[in-house]
């Protein structure tokens, strides 16, 4: 049951940065952020924001009874929870009213650079946890 | 000796020559051919006058005094008189010279065709042509901006434009000989021109830079009404008392006829303001006081069925209360070009510390909406001018304003113009209602101008087509912006789908005895008052007697839709009878009327003639259906009735008082003011309009806004489940940590701990 829960909500992440990455490439290019692209990259935002922690920790309890998987498959992980946890975090401080212009646009420029580093670990992450349920 | 002669000669020649040009091309931006003060002092005129003939005056004199020839004895008027105020009524000179110069084909012609820079800007209010005897509010304007009509393409003359509109105009442009469009060689059968009576309305130094109370305004409108132009800058200063009016004279009078010269005004000059040597103390000041601005450029807002709202609740725009004068940022150098402080404005290459003079450019810096990369490039880095802090402006934080707000609106979006309400109040102008005048207004006189509306930003234009073209120069991302608008109204004529204005003044003679108004199109026809009878069959004979103001909600009601059903009637026999006349008088095919939105037509011949008969012989009210006298008909050019529009910049209100202060569901909320306050297109017609949200007007499908606003709605929620969702996280990894750190401590490999393994 807990294994597909597991799945479940690893599959909504990696669902929600597809979309996420996908409606924010234009804005890579100088592209305007704005009406149903940001809309959708919002409500994505909300699927990662509850299915990341979820996952984090039905994985990571499950780690800690279970056989352990690759050493590579644990490193992506790692990298997947802190680049989420730096990605939601930079969104959060951006949402908090005393975060001034300059702040933001950094805040915005650093979300874009970690989100996509976040990208990264997931299909890291992906491409691990498959070889090891292969193997 | 002779050889060296020559030598001596031709050397002479060319230092002359280059002497000259040095000389000419230096008097251009007026730094070395005048002498100039060079303090910050105050310099004190006491100076001489000279009329028009270049005469000196003496408290015996009878001519009035030339701005021309007296300020320009020791400042480069030449230069001065092309400025941004006194091109007003110029532009569509300078466009037909650029246009010859364009198309010269020798350098002969290129020598008469200047080659000025026309660049109209962003749109700003036109001068409105109202009439409310004849329900007209027509915008017209020399610079192409949007919707606005050129007044030569409505036969509107140049005399007729400074004779309406020029006592709120500085002088110069087309009320100065030189700066006229060159009329062809008149025919010797052709009537004199009225000018030569008249006289020049010339650019007038001191009705901008006379002390506040030297000036008088207010004389210098009256004697512009009496068409005693050249007399106006004399009167104004209270110089002497001008005797005579040009408007008393009828049209196509000689101006040499003798007898006609002992009728033109005459100045009485008073002697007390001539010191002992001759010269008059001039009271002025450089930098221009608020008051000069004033005079053209105020607003009053009022609220419908209150009236004008009272002076003591508006507050001074935040910069005036600062401290500072409206010439601090709306400046200009000897060629008058004042910075309107729009982004985007063009500034000489020599005044390109000018650039910051806008909200954006005092308060953030002119690389605010420059990317990193830019920004590195741009100047800001080398220049201190091009800094924010302009005049100890504050830097604004916007904490927790996501900056896609500033690509999505301008700074005076959520920070200008009066306090916004769920629907749009009207406003009163300066240059449309007279504003300063002593008059008593009620807030209903025409033209009906709306605001503040949220709507986008309009392109600028540097285009040389008139109205319904749609050459209006580059485009640029459209932003929100607050503005004002007004619907036009006037009778024009029908050419190949298009509607066209037909000029006022012909108008109102070929409608006199068809439209029967005596002072207002609209209390007299489309608001007609009610007889007693009516008032009586309405509320009866109890209430019928009482004051409109003690009506309960109900019985206002009552009374507006029986009002409104008299006005309709009204409105449909007249303005029909109206459009008939015109076809005729004018020899026009098909003659409308343009009001709120809606172009009326009369009604096909046999319809209407059918209605009338049904009318006389029937009792039945339904069968003589009044609105079959006119028909609203669709026109090819919808520009040329739909709203016009131009965008405010004052009154800045204080940061508190600012669209979004109180967070984001002030805006994103299904009643937010920038998206949900509705204006409803008024006019002399007595159909309003649909009243249309901000964010129809901003192309806004209201679904869409709706479904943001729920989002917003449950941010709070949002927020905190991304708090718990950071904290999860955030326990985990010290989790994480921790075993890591326990288990490298047990001497584990971590080949068994996944802890280990990430250690």
């Amino acid at each position: 049951m807990f294994i597909l829960v597991r799945r479940i909500c690893l599959a909504v992440v990696l669902v929600a940065i597809v979309v996420l990455v996908g409606t924010s490439l234009p804005t890579w290019w100088g592209g305007h952020f704005g009406g149903y692209r940001l809309l959708a990259h919002m409500t994505a935002s909300g699927m990662v924001v509850v299915g990341l922690p979820l996952y984090a920790v039905l994985r990571w309890t499950d780690w800690l009874s279970a056989p352990l998987p690759s050493r590579a498959s644990t490193w992506t992980f790692w990298a997947l929870v802190f680049t989420g946890f730096l990605t939601i975090a930079s969104m959060f401080a951006c949402m908090l009213p005393s975060t001034t212009t300059p702040w933001m646009v950094t805040l915005i420029d650093f979300h874009g650079w970690i989100g996509a580093t976040m990208a990264v670990a997931a299909i890291a992450h992906l491409i691990t946890c498959r070889r090891v349920a292969a193997a | 000796m002779e050889t060296c002669k020559n030598i001596l000669g031709i050397v002479g020649l060319v230092g002359a020559l280059l002497a000259c040009t040095h000389a000419s091309s230096s008097a251009a931006d007026g730094s070395r051919r005048f002498a100039h003060s060079d303090s910050d002092k105050r310099y004190l005129h006491h100076i001489d006058l000279y009329d028009l003939n270049n005469r000196k005056i003496t408290p015996d004199s009878d001519q009035p005094y030339s701005p021309k020839n007296t300020c320009g004895r020791c400042h480069d008027f030449e230069t001065i008189s092309h400025g941004w105020h006194f091109n007003a009524f110029r532009s569509h000179t300078l466009r037909a010279n650029a246009e010859d110069s364009a198309t010269a084909k020798s350098d002969d012609d290129l020598e008469h065709a200047h080659n000025e820079t026309v660049f109209d800007g962003r749109p700003g209010e036109p001068w409105i042509w109202t009439d409310e005897r004849t329900g007209t509010q027509l915008p017209l304007s020399y610079r192409v901006w949007p919707g606005r009509f050129n007044p030569e393409s409505v036969g509107i003359s140049e005399l007729e434009m400074v004779r309406q509109f020029g006592g709120r105009l500085p002088g110069g442009g087309a009320g100065s000989r030189d700066e006229r469009p060159q009329a062809a060689e008149p025919s010797d059968d052709a009537a004199p021109s009225r000018w030569e009576l008249t006289g020049d309305l010339e650019v007038d130094c001191m009705i901008c830079h006379a002390v506040s109370g030297a000036y008088d305004f207010e004389l210098r409108r009256d004697t512009i009404g009496s068409e005693n132009f050249a007399w106006a800058p004399t009167a104004a200063l209270r110089l002497g008392e001008i005797e005579g009016a040009i408007a008393r004279l009828k049209e196509g009078t000689d101006p040499d006829d003798p007898k006609i010269q002992s009728k033109l005004p005459k100045v009485k000059y008073d002697a007390t303001r001539f010191g002992p040597d001759g010269t008059v103390f001039m009271d002025l000041v450089r930098h221009v006081e608020n008051n000069a601005c004033y005079q053209c450029h105020s607003q009053r807002t009022v609220t419908d069925g209150v009236g004008i709202d009272e002076h003591f609740v508006h507050d001074t725009d935040v910069h005036l209360r600062a401290g500072m004068k409206c010439t601090d940022c709306h400046r200009n150098g000897i060629d008058h070009q004042i910075v309107r402080g729009f982004e985007g404005e063009p500034h000489s290459e020599s005044f390109a510390s000018m650039t910051t003079l806008n909200c954006v450019g005092c308060h953030l810096g002119t690389d605010f909406y420059l990317d990193e990369e830019e920004a590195e490039r741009s100047v800001t880095q080398r220049e201190i001018t091009n800094r924010p802090g302009r005049m100890g402006a504050p830097m604004p934080m916007h904490e927790g304003l996501p900056p896609l707000h500033f690509e999505k609106l301008t700074c005076t979006a959520c920070h200008s113009g009066p306090v916004p309400t769920t629907a749009a109040k009207g406003l009163m102008t300066s240059l449309s209602h007279g504003l300063g005048d002593k008059a008593h207004r009620t807030g209903s006189e025409l033209p009906s101008i709306r605001g503040p509306l949220f709507i986008p930003d309009q392109p600028m234009s540097n285009a040389h087509s008139d109205v319904g073209d749609s050459d209006l120069g580059e485009t640029h991302a459209s932003r929100v912006t607050v503005a004002r608008g007004m619907w036009p109204a006037y009778w024009g004529e029908i050419r190949d789908g298009k509607v066209i204005p037909l000029s006022p003044e012909k108008v109102y003679a070929a409608t006199r005895r068809t439209l029967r108004v005596r002072r207002g199109f609209i209390e007299e026809i489309s608001k007609p008052k009610l007889s007693s009878k009516q008032l009586v069959e309405a509320l009866g004979d109890d209430r019928a007697k009482i004051d409109a103001s003690e009506y309960t909600p109900e019985e206002t009601a009552k009374v507006d839709a029986m009002q409104f059903e008299a006005g309709s009637a009204l409105f449909n026999e007249r303005v029909s009878a109206s459009l008939e006349a015109i076809e005729k008088e004018l020899g026009i095919e098909q003659a409308v009327y343009v009001s709120t939105g809606a172009v009326y037509a009369r009604a096909e011949p046999k319809a209407a003639e059918e209605n009338a008969e049904d009318a006389a012989t029937t009792d039945d009210e339904d069968a003589a259906d009044p609105a079959n006298l006119l028909r609203e008909i669709s026109v090819d050019n919808p520009d040329a009735v739909s709203m016009v529009s131009w965008p405010m910049a004052h009154n800045v209100r204080p940061a508190g008082w600012s669209l979004g202060a109180t967070g984001c569901l002030e805006c994103h909320a299904n009643d937010g003011l920038i998206f949900a306050s509705t204006v409803t297109p008024q006019g002399p017609a007595p159909k309003a309009g649909e009243a249309a949200s901000m964010a129809s007007l901003q192309g806004l499908a209201e679904g869409d806004r709706q479904v943001w606003n729920q989002m917003f709605g449950g941010r709070k929620l949002y927020k905190a489940l991304v708090a718990v969702s950071l904290a999860v996280l955030a326990l985990l990894m010290l989790a994480g940590f921790a075993t890591a750190v326990g288990r490298s401590g047990n001497g584990s490999s971590g080949s068994e701990s996944p802890s280990g393994r990430a250690a």
